[in-house]
């Protein structure tokens, strides 16, 4: 239940993530026919705001499928206790770091949201929404941390690592 | 407290972070709240919120998941079978016959991709096999797949030069430009590499077995005539828009909204002679639509009538008509290519606002200014300084990948080379050459990881097939500060600086 609910969401912030991106793609077409039949359409800053939104739309998303990169030339030659010990370092201290940065975006989008700060470009609106992707996006990541932590702890194999595109590149080609 | 110590108090802890496995966006973070909690008063807290949302939305980083979607589009297309047959007969005269295509293939892909892995895969995925068949020899198959597959690093449409020119507040445009010769200057050498190295051993080059008919001269011919038409057209058009925006173009060049017009007339130009030449073309079924959407792309950055941004939603829009047009474009491949692109764009992303938070961070301690003083004070040539950091990169490109080298790099040297009096734009295509052979350098290699998988060879094998390309690119490193206008003179002539 809780496993699928977790999945659930992961994914679901994943399709946004990518809806986000696609959206850049859509608000730029705009700007560019906009141009053409002489509308003004200014899409620099609300295209910024979906690069945002799909940058941290997309962290829990990347990470469960091994994307963001880090050494692993050290901890690849770990096998057993060893190994499992330096995975629940990186998940453990991953999830503290990204639950303080999450702790901090909240403090910021409250901040911003009790000052009325408005954004600047053409679509006036109230700056919190924009910023509310990042501090979502934190904290999912920080959920799928703190997730990969416990089930790594349970004896599981990282599914960053299972899913780690150097681990299956010989089959994807 | 002494910035050397510092310093070295944060180098190690910033090491000790990536040996241990942790992730580097995490990593970079990490340290740059040691340097603020512990080494300045300013509030770590506050700083890393917004320091990290400033930096998440720049308008510059837009064009980055776009190109990125747009090479993932193509790399699911068929393009890389016809990118084999369509330069095979156009190379298999050179000595060294079909190890060409390697080369020029990676130089094609390069110049839709922007990522050396994407640009390695493809090439590899339809020539290994082929070449294998052959009786090639393996080593320089290899070699030449892993030193060209770096050249999706440095021809634009480039990550790595967005990436740099997001870091270092260096116009992407003139970044862009500025990688086209260079590139051609590193073919070159790989191809006249491969020439030598055949002529001294004839036995080991197979015959060729494509002959060419009338008919395919024929069709050669008419494609070179096309899109050197296609390339006038657009250099033309660039020129008209140009002159239709000269009373209006006061304002900033990047962002030079207004003559626009022209670039939406080159796009659809290029699409349409895209779509007729995909009509004529029998034998080269995607390839010469892809070199129209290079110069559509390309042309349109060139000729400043649209932001790298912009050129950028050209491309993706191009490749998925092209897709659509060989029949290898479904909602399934759509949404693969979409996802794809949006978790490779979210690593480099959370990655650079890691990097920005903490070179905000070693700002406020003062240390990249030390730094740069230091290295003032030990009266380097800028040829010293450049060898001394060749050196460096080669060092840390053993350990780390390209990007996060030169965003971990960058707030510490970025200072010092601009104190030495050395241009920014060319000091962007020397560190990405750099980093591309830093990714042909064991144990940590990414276009050898592909390269050991896709051949089943195993690591030092392919090291060794890479290590002459390796030479290469240092000698391409050597001529570029020799002669630096390789890399300044195109974005010196663009349109509408």
């Amino acid at each position: 239940m809780l496993r699928s609910l977790l999945d659930g969401l992961y994914r679901l912030s994943g399709y946004l993530a990518g809806f986000f991106l696609a959206a850049i793609g859509a608000l730029i077409v705009a700007q560019i026919v906009g141009r053409f039949i002489g509308v003004a359409i200014d899409a620099i800053e609300v295209s910024g705001f979906c690069m945002a939104a799909s940058t941290f739309f997309g962290l829990a998303s990347a990470f469960k499928h091994g994307t963001h990169i880090r050494v692993n030339l050290l901890i690849r030659r770990f096998s057993g206790t060893p190994r499992k010990t330096a995975e629940l370092w990186c998940t453990g201290i991953g999830a503290l770091a990204a639950g303080y940065f999450s702790y901090q975006a909240i403090a910021m989008v409250w901040d911003t949201f009790s000052f009325g700060d408005m954004t600047k470009g053409l679509i006036i609106m109230a700056l919190w929404i924009p910023q509310l992707a990042m501090a979502t996006g934190a904290v999912i990541l920080t959920l799928a941390l703190a997730d990969e932590f416990v089930s790594v702890l349970r004896g599981r194999e990282p599914s960053y690592v299972s899913a780690d595109p150097m681990n299956q590149v010989g089959e994807q080609l | 407290m002494d910035p050397g110590l510092i310093t070295i108090i944060l180098f190690g802890f910033m090491l000790a972070l990536l040996a241990s496995g942790l992730w580097i966006a995490i990593s970079l973070m990490a340290v740059g709240f040691l340097a603020l909690e512990v080494f300045s008063s300013a509030p770590a807290g506050s700083l890393l919120a917004t320091t990290v949302w400033d930096a998440s939305w720049n308008w510059a980083l837009t064009a980055l998941p776009l190109f990125i979607w747009m090479g993932e589009i193509l790399f699911r297309s068929r393009l890389s079978a016809d990118m084999f047959n369509g330069l095979a007969p156009w190379l298999s005269w050179l000595p060294g016959r079909l190890l060409h295509v390697n080369i020029v293939g990676c130089g094609v892909m390069a110049a839709v991709a922007g990522s050396s892995a994407v640009t390695c895969a493809t090439v590899a995925r339809m020539s290994i096999p082929e070449l294998r068949k052959r009786g090639y020899d393996e080593s320089l198959s290899i070699g030449t797949l892993a030193g060209s597959g770096t050249l999706g690093l440095l021809i634009p449409p480039s990550i790595m030069l967005i990436v740099y020119g997001v870091i270092a507040q260096v116009s992407i445009s003139r970044l862009f430009m500025a990688g086209v010769f260079p590139g051609i200057l590193l073919i070159s050498l790989f191809m006249a590499y491969v020439m030598i190295w055949s002529l001294i051993y004839p036995g080991k080059t197979p015959k060729s077995d494509i002959s060419l008919t009338r008919a395919d001269l024929a069709f050669l011919a008419l494609e070179v005539v096309l899109i050197a038409m296609l390339w006038a057209f657009a250099g033309s058009l660039a020129d008209l828009a140009l002159w239709m925006s000269k009373g209006i173009a006061a304002g900033n060049p990047e962002f030079d909204d207004d003559s626009i017009t022209g670039g939406t007339v080159v796009f659809v130009l290029g699409l349409a002679g895209t779509i007729a030449l995909a009509q004529i073309s029998t034998r080269t079924k995607l390839l010469v639509p892809v070199l129209c959407l290079i110069t559509a792309v390309l042309g349109s950055i060139y000729g400043g009538v649209a932001t790298p941004t912009e050129a950028a939603t050209i491309g993706v829009i191009g490749a998925l008509v092209l897709a659509a047009a060989s029949g290898s474009l479904n909602w399934q491949t759509f949404v693969d290519s979409l996802m794809g692109a949006m978790r490779t764009a979210c690593m480099i992303s959370f990655i650079l606002v890691g990097a920005a938070f903490l070179s905000i961070a070693m700002g406020f301690t003062g240390i990249p200014r030390a730094l740069a003083t230091l290295v003032e004070n030990m009266n380097l040539s800028p040829y010293m300084l450049l060898a001394a950091l060749t050196l460096l990169y080669i060092v840390l490109g053993c350990f780390l990948d390209g990007v996060s080298m030169m965003v971990v790099s960058a707030s510490v040297v970025l200072p010092m080379v601009q104190n030495a009096g050395i241009d920014l734009l060319w000091f962007g295509i020397y560190i990405v050459i750099v980093v591309e052979m830093a990714q042909i350098t064991p144990p940590v290699g990414f276009n050898l990881f592909v390269l050991q998988s896709m051949t089943g060879r195993d690591i030092m094998q392919v090291t060794r097939a890479a290590m002459p390309f390796f030479g290469l690119m240092l000698l391409g490193i050597v001529i570029l500060t020799a002669f630096p206008s390789i890399a300044t003179f195109l974005p010196n002539l663009m349109v509408g600086r």
